[in-house]
């Protein structure tokens, strides 16, 4: 398979006070086309902001991340934005729902910034909300749904570009067990199907389960031995 | 995103926050108010006037003026006949008429007073300054010697309304010398008296005493010249009636207008009667060879005048006009360049109130600021998942320009109406003060639709100022702190 995502000598330092954190500290890593990669660590290890970084949402200290051979880092905010837009999708461990709009609307959304007209977004919204056994659910606020429809109305947002790659950060850490392994199962679904995952999770044994590699994150490093799945 | 889709959003977000919107676009509403009112005050008053330069026709008149002195070794211009046909022959000037002012006594009843009247020739009487009436009509009745009053004439009679002088026949009298009551007193009144001065001077007394003749000759002459000048200047008394077929809105004295106005016919009769009696104008006619003739024999039918109206056309040269006549030597005023001192005022006037306007409107403004500044802080999250899903800086900066614009839109148009409200109330209860005053009622406020597309363009603009720096704050929010929640 093709290397379609890179990070080269990548680093995010955060400054408190007069002390420096070390978020990412020179993590070199490739993302081959339809691969399902996972990265473990535990808290405040780094792995959500490496995932941050690979996504396009926040910028690096040092090092770059390439797409395709094109560094970020020689692209504008508003390309940046366009890339995120189009090509990528995002799950968060916290669903990050807009509490205002509807399970339907809030799927909208992710096509608000692509230019789709309001009734394509509407139209699309319904149809993948069908597609994942939500569409009684398309009217109802995100305050009404149960957490693991909320995560699956968020899968569901990240998936209506059709992305390149899905980045999840924890996307089952607020799930009990059953709706964690629906949310597990609809992510490998996507793999098998050509979609590229980074999934960042301190479970160990789930991504053990789900990815095809897996990465540990320590202290902002990516250990060098590959954790067997 | 398209504009619609922003516009959506920025709706929906406001709608969410109602009772915050609502007392920030109340700021508004009061702050666009209070400057519509008090410029529609300012427009108001500015169009009374206008209204009242045209109403009299002040922006179609000048006045020419005689100038004290001439140039060195000229004698000064003079507004005579042959000026006035001149004038009349100068581009743009439609009409000229002299300003013809005689002394009157002037007996309504049993009450007189003395007067100065103002004689005008009939095309002179129509036009606008003499035609805005409270009363009757400017011209006569057929068969009637009809004069106009002022209200000043009114007050002089003690009259309670200008309708009551409406009718009323006026005795106008004036004090002439005359040669023939200087005549009759100068000669003896009787034949024994000359008969007695006849036998004083016998051939005797002439022949042997010529001193003493010589001596009575001149005492003679000299008595009889003081009994011809004392004679002279009793004079005698002209009249004529009139009767009063109107009365002008405006007062005596306003735009240099005497209590009455008389056809110059009327005139013409009273002043053809004989020289003034008043010693001033007495010996200002004498000095001036008026009594006996000008020494060229050019003046004795040419009569001089202090000054003269031109009635102009709309678009005629003020300063092309004025240039002309200073170089004939005359001085001139206009009420259109007077106006224009009266315009800087206004201008001025307008600017305190669009001042205190914006003062208010600027303290509103901060009142958005402070809104916008709370609805980032609420909004962190999601400002954050926006810029997630592709939102660039852009979009979250229209978003909240875009909430600061409606504030402003729905605040100045919501303030645009009220103050137009205020301003009909205002006027109504000014109205009717007027009229309890016994003042004409006039419009005191007006709100031109440029006063509303001003207020309009100025709500939405100091609002999208006030919300630009928000708006920017908010497009810098750093999505992966505002995800995390800090």
């Amino acid at each position: 398979m093709a290397e379609w995502l890179r990070a080269a000598e990548l680093c995010r330092f955060y400054r408190r006070g007069s002390h420096v954190v070390r978020a990412v500290d020179t993590v070199n890593l490739s993302l081959e086309q339809g691969e399902f990669l996972g990265i473990v660590g535990s808290s405040g290890s780094g792995k959500s902001t490496l995932l941050n970084l690979l996504a396009g949402l926040d910028t690096p200290s040092a090092g770059d991340v390439l797409v395709d051979g094109s560094p970020f880092s020689e692209l504008s905010r508003r390309e940046r934005s366009q890339f995120r837009s189009a090509r990528v999708g995002m799950v968060f461990q916290s669903f990050n729902l807009l509490p205002q709009y509807s399970a339907l609307e809030n799927v909208a959304l992710a096509l608000l910034f692509s230019g789709e007209r309001r009734r394509t977004r509407l139209r699309r919204a319904a149809e993948i909300l069908e597609r994942m056994e939500l569409g009684d659910r398309a009217d109802h606020r995100p305050a009404d749904l149960s957490g693991g429809e909320q995560q699956r109305v968020a899968i569901a947002r990240a998936m209506i570009k059709e992305p390149d790659i899905l980045f999840a950060d924890e996307p089952t850490g607020n799930l009990d067990e059953g709706n964690s392994a629906l949310i597990a199962d609809m992510l490998v679904d996507f793999n098998s199907k050509g979609l590229s995952v980074v999934m960042v999770s301190h479970d160990r044994e789930l991504t053990g389960k789900l990815c095809n590699r897996v990465l540990r994150m320590d202290y902002g490093r990516l250990q060098p031995e590959e954790v067997a799945p | 995103m398209t504009f619609s889709d922003r516009l959506a959003i920025a709706f929906g977000n406001l709608r969410r926050m109602k009772l915050r919107a609502t007392l920030t676009i109340a700021g508004i509403v009061i702050a666009i108010g209070a400057f519509v009112a008090m410029l529609s005050f300012g427009a108001g008053s500015r169009r009374n006037v206008v209204d009242e330069y045209n109403k009299f026709g002040l922006f179609t008149t000048m006045q020419v003026y005689t100038q004290g002195e001439g140039a060195e070794g000229e004698s000064p211009a003079v507004i005579d006949d042959e000026a006035l046909a001149i004038f009349a022959t100068l581009p743009g000037v439609n009409l000229v008429y002299p300003y013809d002012a005689i002394k009157l006594k002037v007996r309504m009843d049993s009450l007189t007073c003395e007067i100065e009247a103002q004689a005008l020739t009939p095309s002179a009487l129509g036009t606008k300054l003499f035609s805005q009436l409270c009363e009757g009509s400017t011209l006569p009745r057929a068969g009637e010697r009809g004069v106009v009053a002022t209200r000043g004439l009114v007050d002089l009679f003690a009259l309670s309304a200008p309708a009551d002088l409406l009718g009323r026949h006026l005795i106008l009298s004036r004090h002439v010398a005359s040669v023939d009551s200087g005549m009759s007193q100068a000669l003896p009144s009787n034949l024994s008296e000359v008969q007695t001065i006849i036998n004083s001077v016998n051939s005797d007394s002439v022949r042997r005493q010529p001193l003493y003749l010589r001596r009575l000759v001149e005492g003679e002459v000299s008595r009889a010249a003081g009994r011809f000048f004392t004679g002279f200047m009793q004079g005698a008394v002209v009249t004529d009636t009139v009767t009063v077929v109107g009365v002008l809105k405006a007062r005596d004295g306003q735009f240099g207008l005497k209590p009455l106005l008389l056809p110059l016919e009327t005139a013409t009769t009273l002043l053809e009667a004989g020289p003034s009696a008043d010693p001033i104008s007495l010996f200002a006619d004498l000095k001036q060879g008026k009594l006996l003739g000008d020494p060229g024999g050019e003046r004795a039918d040419n009569r001089e005048y202090p000054k003269a109206t031109l009635d102009i056309e709309q678009h005629a040269s003020y300063a092309l006009l004025s240039d002309t006549l200073t170089a004939m030597g005359y001085s001139s005023f206009s009420y259109a360049a007077d106006f224009e001192q009266i315009r800087r005022i206004f201008i001025i006037f307008d600017l305190l109130l669009g001042i205190v306007g914006l003062i208010a409107l600027i303290t509103a403004a901060l009142g958005i600021v402070n809104t916008m500044v709370m609805a980032i802080t609420e909004r962190r999250r999601e400002i954050g998942i926006f810029k997630s899903l592709g939102a660039n800086e852009n979009d979250i900066r229209d978003i909240f320009l875009l909430e600061s614009g409606l504030i402003g839109a729905v605040g100045a148009t919501i303030g645009i109406l009220l103050g137009w409200g205020v301003s009909r109330i205002a006027s109504l209860v000014a109205k009717e003060i007027m009229r309890n005053e016994g003042v004409e009622p006039v419009e005191l406020f007006t709100t031109p639709p440029a006063l509303i597309a001003v207020a309009l363009t100025f709500g939405i603009l100091i609002s999208l100022i006030a919300g630009a720096w928000p708006a920017t704050r908010a497009a810098r929010v750093d999505p992966v702190a505002a995800l995390r929640g800090e």
